[in-house]
């Protein structure tokens, strides 16, 4: 099995030939750093090739942590072959990876994608010629639209070419190579690696390849050569090695590329100007945002969410009765059944459009390239709570699921700044939270639904604002701050790639509900009919009502002391759809259906304790999975305690404040 | 229409009491700071003037002495700024513009 690599800049459309190649489905966004991960597929139809989808990179000696896992595999792994994806609209600054890559010496092949992009702008390129100049074969592709992908599968299906490329940097420089390499080579372990290419990155600082050489007691003398280099020149080594790389990119592509190429962007700039602008910039965001709300509960969502309600209230509850009496189930499993899994799981199915419709505007904005320009609006105002302007994605993506908003929180250089983002992440109202709230706001609110819901979000940012602050003061180090981010060209994002996305971040919440809350499901049903006398007639005397009883008193000043809510909000930790599921189930006995719940909670609570209770549930402590991933991600389980201990403590005092002083007014 | 970056934030500086920073204003005549660019001018990068890890992001994305970049625009109220090289565009906050040293062409 031959192990092939697939590298190259962010924002090249990596993601969308991996998906093609490999015939996998993943997450495509226009932004840099929001494949993270490594991926990993066989070539469509030749398992033989295996592919490996590294993170974008700009350069193999790493700053970031992508940079170091791409780095890192580069030279730990075996290797058999390259592909390199080169952007051929941006050419210049891809190829600055690109040689790094060809003086690895192993076999590559070159998708020069985005051709379609690179024509608007009214580029030509030789491609003849840059395949004999770069000793490889070079294909010109249009992954997004699958152009091209015919003759690519063809030749990578093909041996690859190792090419012979040289850049020669200057003399000094390459005395100093030379004489590496002469050290280097006895060494063996280091016999299977490219020698010349070693060198060049210790020159770099490369901290991947120091590592692994620093091992050995020649590493003094390595040191020594370095030393002797630097003396007497006011630019640095690595320095000079990337202008002599950038040198001969420059010549390379004076020859390659027609002139004339870079004025046709005027639309990126047209709507820039607008975008950015002084005073319009901050409120269209504003609106932008409020916008995506708007469709996603008051246009789309909440009506499809009343179509699917009925349907599971009335012939999937009716026709599951009908089918488990004909084969003669017994009556508790048809209760199980009925007022278990479909009152619980269909009470958070109801939700799927909204979450959707919230996922589908999310990936909208991130493959049209707006969300770049939404963190260069928003840096200057997040640095100033100790947030990076690149939180900005994580924060986002945290509005749909807080799992894969920390884990995308990776792109962020410096760790106590990553840190930070990752603990603020779960005041990003996710979309489980949005079931809470879809549920009480369609029983108290439903003249500003849109509003109540906006309001809850916001409370969320600002609690996020307060704490970022507070952390800042602790926590924080201003001057190793980076914010450098690229601009992409604004595109036009193609269909089929926005409904894979969605799909591919929608799919998690479904499979939470096959799997979590089926569960939960079944246990609170059971929990709930049943106690230590055997099944029980009514709900309050069954075990769940004991153990939420217990519990109950906490709640009492914030509005809703009784054991269903507090037996909801266990559950919620488990995951937040569990909150509705689980009321969805104690509300519901007695064989009614899930629209039967809201009759059960107007009695059980008024407008304050349920707003009280929306806040609470915005707040109080991330749920199982984020509590996991934060560990992860921070590498101690310190930090997730650290969370559930302020949001509880954080949610229960606002809750208060809400419920008491809003039972003064109404 | 040009608006100077540097205006309001020299203004701002002096309204604050900051000392003088290192750098600023000693220059002959062809040299002048990142930050103190107008929008839509032209030059050619001289040093980057800062070391370690943002010295290395900012190279890695092809921002090296000698680097012919253009400055495109600013975020509202001038923080970061956004320039066009290479063929692409980038972004990085005002502090690091301020220590960026670029000559005019």
């Amino acid at each position: 099995m031959a192990r092939y690599v697939l590298a190259g800049n962010p924002n090249a459309g990596k993601t969308s030939l991996f998906n093609l190649l490999t015939g996998t489905r993943q997450h495509v966004g226009n932004w840099p750093g929001v494949t993270v991960e490594k991926k990993v597929g066989y070539l469509k139809n030749n398992q033989s090739i295996q592919i490996v989808d590294l993170p974008g990179v700009y350069s193999i000696s790493p700053v970031s942590i992508e940079e170091k896992v791409a780095s890192e595999f580069l030279v730990n792994e075996k290797v058999d072959g390259l592909i390199n994806i080169v952007d051929a609209s941006n050419l210049e600054r891809n190829l600055y990876f690109t040689v790094q890559l060809l003086e690895l010496g192993k076999p590559m092949i070159m998708a020069l994608n985005m051709i379609d992009v690179a024509s608007t702008y009214g580029v030509k390129l030789d491609v003849a010629k840059i395949e004999e100049k770069l000793g490889m074969a070079v294909v010109p592709m249009t992954a997004r639209k699958g152009e091209g992908l015919e003759e690519f599968i063809e030749k990578v299906n093909k041996p690859l070419n190792t090419s012979n490329f040289n850049l020669n940097y200057p003399n000094a420089i390459e005395k100093a190579i030379k004489e590496i390499e002469a050290i280097i080579k006895p060494i063996p372990e280091l016999v299977e690696y490219n020698h010349r290419w070693l060198a060049i990155q210790i020159l770099e600082e490369n901290t991947v390849v120091e590592e692994l050489i620093k091992i050995n007691d020649i590493w003094n003398l390595i040191v020594k050569i370095k030393e002797d280099l630097h003396t007497g020149n006011k630019s640095s080594i690595p320095e000079q090695i990337r202008e002599e790389r950038y040198k001969w990119i420059n010549g390379f592509v004076q020859e390659v590329m027609n002139e004339d190429s870079y004025q046709k962007k005027t639309w990126t700039d047209r709507i820039d100007a607008i975008v950015t602008h002084k005073w319009l910039g901050i409120p269209l965001f504003l609106f932008f945002m409020f916008l995506t709300f708007q469709i996603t509960f008051t246009w789309i969502g909440v009506p499809l969410q009343n179509i699917l309600d009925g349907w599971f209230s009335g012939p999937v509850s009716e026709g599951a009765i009908k089918l488990l009496t004909w084969i003669g189930a017994s009556d508790w499993l048809i209760r199980l059944v009925v007022d278990g899994i479909i009152a619980g799981v269909g009470g958070v199915l109801v939700f799927v459009p909204q979450i959707f419709t919230l996922f589908l505007a999310i990936s909208f904005l991130e493959d049209s390239g707006y969300m770049a320009r939404a963190a260069f609006i928003m840096d200057k105002w997040m640095s100033k709570i100790g947030i990076n302007g690149k939180a900005f994605i994580p924060m986002i993506v945290g509005f749909g699921c807080n799992v894969p908003g920390i884990m995308s929180a990776r792109t962020i250089e410096q760790p106590k700044e990553r840190l930070i983002t990752i603990l603020l992440n779960p005041f990003m109202s996710c979309s489980a939270r949005l079931t809470v709230y879809a549920l009480f706001v369609s029983v108290f609110f439903e003249q500003h639904r849109g509003l109540i819901v906006l309001s809850l979000y916001l409370l969320g940012i600002i609690m996020a604002a307060l704490l970022g602050l507070i952390f800042k003061r602790f926590l924080f180090n201003e001057d190793e701050s980076l914010f450098v981010i690229e601009l992409p060209p604004y595109r036009v994002p193609m269909l089929r790639n926005l409904l894979l996305n969605t799909w591919d971040k929608g799919k998690s919440f479904l499979k939470k509900a096959g799997t979590i809350i089926f569960s939960a499901a079944v246990v609170f049903w059971f929990l709930g009919n049943y106690s230590w006398t055997g099944m029980v007639e009514s709900m309050d005397e069954s075990f769940l009502a004991h153990l939420g009883g217990i519990i109950a008193p906490i709640f009492e000043p914030l509005g809703f002391g009784t054991w269903q809510s507090s037996v909801a909000l266990i559950g919620g930790f488990m995951a937040k759809e569990i909150v509705v599921s689980t009321l969805s189930i104690v509300y519901g006995a007695g064989g009614e259906s899930v629209v039967h719940l809201s009759t059960a909670i107007q009695g059980s609570f008024n407008a304050v304790s349920a707003y009280a209770f929306m806040v609470f549930v915005l707040l109080y402590t991330p749920c199982m999975s984020t509590v996991v991933v934060m560990k992860q991600e921070t590498g101690s389980w310190k930090w997730p305690l650290f969370s559930i201990a302020y949001s509880f403590s954080i949610a229960w005092v606002l809750a208060f404040i809400v419920y008491q002083v809003g039972s003064l007014f109404f | 229409m040009m608006t100077n970056l540097a205006y309001d934030y020299q203004d701002k500086k002096k309204r604050k009491g900051h000392g003088h920073r290192h750098g600023h204003g000693n220059w002959s005549n062809n040299l002048k700071n990142l930050d103190q660019c107008d929008i839509g001018e032209k030059v050619r990068v001289h040093s980057l003037g800062m070391k370690g890890h943002k010295a290395k992001r900012l190279m890695d994305m092809g921002l090296l002495p000698g680097t012919i970049i253009e400055i495109s625009r600013t975020a509202p109220f001038g923080d970061p700024v956004a320039i066009k090289l290479r063929g692409f565009q980038m972004s990085f906050r005002r502090k690091e513009a301020g220590e960026i040293i670029v000559e005019l062409l």
